[in-house]
């Protein structure tokens, strides 16, 4: 699959989920994603960490729907996302843009300032 | 900021592209790109075109489903209509009746007799009666038609009679100068199935006068 996830914590112990994404993503992947975030889901109510690799595209569907779920997120709901290339930022970032979300969402070249932010952000 | 020439012939290409439905084009941009605010708009054309080709792919996915369907329903009124064109009556054991409305063309001519014969042979008929009353427009060839139907059913051992033949196709018979003392003609279709009827009454009085 394009994107795997796992649940990983903050060093101050604070749980967020940990997803890499990497090639094309699909509107599979992204149902996987909608089922894992569903209540009592692995995902439910978690920060999430998001490592894209520098390869990844996705779908005009998968796009939509991703941009539909982002919208739908609370308002305490933090997200990192680690893209380190330039073009898939400015992807990202339409992405935020449209949902009007993208307060509580920052992008990293890195992960470990993506980590020490939302650890920052979850008060440890 | 100042945007090079080349970045922007790259965008006006694109544009060029989508104008003629090319929407599989993208501007080619390497993950180390410099991350300016033109790159949004490059980015945001990408964007626009892979969208585009997506769309195109769907409508033209509609386009040939709604054609295929089209297709379905011509050909299902296509045979509707030939069924219907060739309205073949068992009205007895062994008698059949093909009353014969409206124009009769070479096709429509060849797909009768068709189907006609089939029926002929499957019903083992004996009598044929084709009635021409609905039809009031003939030329030679529909006249023609007419006449090798009748010829045909007889070559293939049943009795054939033709009724409802109007003057005027009288005449375009005529012209043709075919034989047709071999035809059986009548004026009207309960003519036909009288005669029919006397025979097969014939028949069957002088079965049971052999089997007493």
């Amino acid at each position: 699959m394009p994107i795997t996830y796992e649940i990983r914590s903050t060093p101050g112990g604070r749980k967020y989920s940990r997803s890499a994404a990497a090639g094309r993503i699909t509107m599979d992947d992204v149902r996987m994603i909608q089922d894992a975030a569903k209540p009592g889901g692995p995902m439910d109510g978690l920060p999430s960490l998001t490592v894209n690799s520098a390869d990844l595209a996705i779908d005009p569907d998968a796009r939509k729907a991703f941009s539909d779920m982002v919208r739908d997120v609370k308002e305490d709901y933090f997200s990192a996302m680690v893209v380190t290339s330039a073009p898939m930022r400015v992807m990202m970032g339409f992405i935020l843009r449209v949902t009007g979300r993208a307060e509580n969402m920052r992008f990293f070249n890195d992960e470990a300032a993506a980590v020490e932010w939302l650890a920052g952000k979850l008060g440890g | 900021m100042s945007i090079s020439p080349e970045r922007i012939n790259r965008v006006v290409d694109l544009l060029t592209k989508a104008a003629v439905k090319q929407y599989h084009h993208r501007i080619e941009l390497s993950p180390d790109a410099e991350d300016d605010v033109f790159l949004q708009v490059e980015v945001g054309l990408n964007v626009v075109m892979e969208d585009l080709e997506q769309a195109e792919k769907q409508r033209e996915e509609y386009v040939s489903e709604i054609q295929r369907k089209n297709q379905e329903i011509a050909d299902r009124a296509a045979m509707a209509l030939r069924e219907l064109s060739t309205p073949i009556i068992s009205v007895w054991d062994g008698v059949l009746a093909l009353p014969i409305i409206g124009m009769v063309d070479t096709v429509r001519g060849s797909e009768m007799m068709e189907q006609l014969l089939a029926r002929v042979a499957s019903d083992q008929a004996e009598y044929v009666v084709i009635d021409i009353t609905g039809v009031a427009v003939v030329d030679t060839r529909t006249a023609d038609s007419f006449i090798r139907m009748s010829e045909a059913v007889r070559l293939v051992g049943a009795q054939c009679f033709l009724t409802g033949i109007s003057p005027a196709i009288a005449q375009t018979i005529a012209q043709l100068g075919i034989d047709t003392s071999r035809i059986r003609t009548l004026r009207r279709l309960s003519d036909a199935l009288k005669v029919v009827f006397e025979e097969l009454g014939l028949k069957a009085a002088a079965q049971s006068n052999l089997s007493k």
